[in-house]
């Protein structure tokens, strides 16, 4: 009896909520120790951003759980625990980067709150289509006109006080619009629509020159456009035909291929083009197992580091099991995706948590493998860890996709089908 | 030891704090993300015409076609490998035509824009046919005709209670209301709309020449004689073959319900 009763507790209660938020805080506040105790005097403005996020943390989990009878909340550990390290990291470079992180986290929140509510109600989702589409468009062409060229990409648009990146805010609008297929389900005729708009994006993204992002996008289409269409042949003949477009613009603009001279010579290059590369290959392997400790590294000094090469501080100062544990995190929430997929009670969540799952797969494969050399270094971030706002909002927002796949996330509305 | 290398060996632990910290919450996730169960409900059924047999509908959009992608998978020449989609609106349950070459007909008529379904329809792709069965609509049905048995089966024992005297034991099928038994009078009786039946009712559900009774050995056997609605026995479908009639059993003859009672008596004379 009490077995049975047990046994029924441990399936209505999946995910010990309260002990997972207890690790993440006191893993999160012996990280920050060391940044903390860094300079002679503790700097105030890092320790209230740092006392601020753990605050925030523990309002949401409160939150969620009490007024919105949140029960499975694995994926927001995940995303405070990456968000956490990378605040800390930032800030253990520069303590004027944490302020701005911070906020940034705090809009990333609310945007995965907003956007999870949008996505309660298909009608809703449907209707929103197409003026996300048109925004998403407008959005890229403004930053075509608008942007300045930073680091040999456009994708920046200077407001002043902080700049923020476009495509970071259209990679949400992609997955938005390519998940709201309703009725036109399954036919080959209703992807030219979203052909387009793809087309677009990933044209606008190119004469931007940021080809990284222009990868992720095509990939995450590819993903959207099978789901949707189930259909190989469209999809092998649109492959065929962005590899014969690729190879076109290598031929005719060579300083496309020029950005990737250094892939897979970074050590002939080791102080020009594999510059980067060459220093988180051999600084990250100094950092052993266990690292050498919190701003002790030396990889921070090199351009960009938290950014683009956030990973290898990880592995040289966190250590690489911390390093592991951060893909590990990803990988598993890509399988969570695809699981959840299966059984989502509208296509528009399976094909939203699937493409979303692959956006930051692939975004994480640009990153971990462009800066060990296994692929070209495109310069795309890590999801949560790097620094960026534009960034760590859309990180949330796919967060969000995959979370709203999960009739759980709504309560009320699992309690309205069962009736 | 001076504050200095207090300092480093605290440096040295939190090192080993937090790799094992992190293994920690990466599995407690990791396993919950795993091993997360989901259920999955079913919203309505396509029951094919011919077998009777039920195929689920479990998502809120299911595509049919040939395909091996498609969640219901037609394995038929005339069917397209993307045919239709049947999906849960505001409206109700919905079938669209999403290209098929051979078409989609609800009720026999071909459908352009997409149809609402309701309860009953019959809905083709190609040439295989299919119910639509509506599981909310189903539930309250099928509720209701368990009352319906429950009821006919009181009804039928008072008319059998009636009269004892001076009677013959006859098999007889008595209606749902208790109020007029057929009997069974030949070792082969057919039960139709058409006067030439053994046995004829006139309610439209039936087909004009609708099953056949018939005794062989010692018990009695129902069949179908291939009627457009169907014939159950406690609310099953007669499909092919004969199904063995007991007593008290329910039979459903295109919608009509009747008690099947062997030892029905009847008055001498």
């Amino acid at each position: 009896m009490s077995d049975k009763t047990q046994k029924k507790k441990k399936v209505k209660h999946p995910f010990n909520w309260l002990s997972m938020l207890m690790l993440t805080t006191i893993f999160q506040l012996i990280s920050m120790m060391p940044v903390v105790f860094l300079t002679e005097e503790p700097n105030v403005e890092v320790v209230s951003v740092f006392g601020g996020f753990i605050l925030v943390q523990w309002l949401y989990f409160i939150c969620a759980r009490n007024f919105a009878s949140q029960r499975a909340t694995e994926l927001e550990i995940i995303a405070f625990a990456l968000s956490g390290i990378g605040l800390v990291t930032v800030a253990s470079v520069k303590p004027e980067y944490a302020l701005k992180q911070f906020i940034a986290i705090l809009i990333g929140l609310a945007a995965f709150i907003v956007l999870v509510a949008i996505m309660r109600n298909v009608e809703v989702i449907s209707a929103l289509r197409i003026p996300v589409a048109i925004g998403a468009v407008g959005l890229l062409a403004v930053n075509l006109v608008m942007a300045e060229t930073v680091n040999g990409a456009l994708n920046w648009i200077n407001l002043g006080a902080f700049s923020i990146q476009p495509s970071e805010i259209v990679k949400i609008a992609f997955i938005f619009v390519g998940a709201a297929t309703l009725e036109k389900l399954q036919s080959a005729r209703s992807l030219t629509r979203y052909l387009i708009f793809s087309l677009g994006c990933v044209g606008a993204l190119f004469l931007m020159r940021d080809f990284g992002t222009a990868l992720i996008f095509f990939a995450t289409f590819v993903v959207i456009a099978f789901m949707r269409s189930g259909d190989i042949k469209t999809i092998g003949l649109i492959c065929t035909g962005a590899i014969l477009g690729a190879g076109l613009i290598i031929y005719f603009k060579p300083y496309v291929a020029s950005r990737f001279a250094a892939y897979r010579h970074v050590w002939e290059l080791a102080n020009e083009g594999g510059f980067q590369q060459t220093r988180v290959l051999s600084y990250s392997a100094s950092g052993g197992l266990f690292g050498l400790g919190i701003g002790e590294g030396r990889l921070r000094h090199i351009f960009a580091s938290t950014t683009d090469l956030i990973f290898g501080i990880l592995c040289e100062e966190w250590g690489l099991i911390v390093g592991f544990c951060v893909v590990l995190c990803f990988a598993f929430v890509a399988v969570y995706a695809l699981r959840i997929a299966r059984h989502a009670r509208s296509t528009v969540y399976s094909i939203a948590a699937v493409a979303a799952a692959a956006m930051i797969l692939v975004q994480l494969a640009l990153n971990v493998f462009g800066v060990t050399d296994l692929l070209p270094l495109t310069g795309v971030t890590l999801p949560f860890v790097s620094r960026g706002g534009t960034s760590m909002i859309c990180s949330w927002a796919l967060f969000a996709f995959i979370k709203s796949a999960d009739i759980k996330t709504y309560p009320k509305l699992e309690k309205q089908m069962e009736e | 030891m001076d504050i200095n290398e207090l300092y480093i060996s605290a440096v040295s632990l939190t090192r080993y704090l937090l790799a094992g910290l992190a293994v920690l919450i990466t599995g407690g996730c990791v396993v919950s993300l795993v091993t997360r169960r989901f259920g999955s409900r079913v919203g309505s059924y396509l029951v094919e015409f011919k077998t009777k047999k039920r195929i689920p509908l479990t998502r809120w959009e299911n595509s049919i076609g040939r395909s091996p992608t498609c969640d219901v998978i037609l394995n038929v020449a005339t069917v397209s490998r993307f045919h239709a989609v049947i999906s849960k609106r505001r409206t109700g349950w919905v079938v669209a035509d999403t290209g098929s070459r051979t078409g989609v007909y609800v009720n026999g008529e071909q459908i352009g824009k997409p149809v609402v379904l309701k309860h009953g329809d019959k809905v083709s792709f190609g040439t295989s046919v299919f119910e639509f069965f509506d599981v909310d609509v189903d539930d309250a049905e099928r509720e209701a005709e368990k009352e319906r048995r429950r009821q006919a089966k009181i009804n039928a024992r008072t008319v059998a209670r009636a009269d004892n005297r001076g009677a013959s034991f006859l098999p007889a099928i008595i209606d749902e209301a208790g109020d007029k038994a057929y009997v069974i009078g030949c070792d082969s009786c057919t039960i139709g709309r058409s006067p030439d039946c053994d046995i004829r009712l006139k309610y439209h559900s039936l087909s004009s020449e609708h099953a056949r009774v018939s005794k062989i050995g010692n018990g009695w056997y129902i069949e179908d004689l291939g009627s457009t609605n169907g014939t159950k026995v406690n609310a099953r479908f007669v499909t092919n073959g004969r199904r063995k009639l007991r007593d008290g059993d329910i039979i459903g003859l295109g919608g009509v319900i009747f008690v099947f009672d062997e030892h029905y008596k009847i008055k001498k004379n």
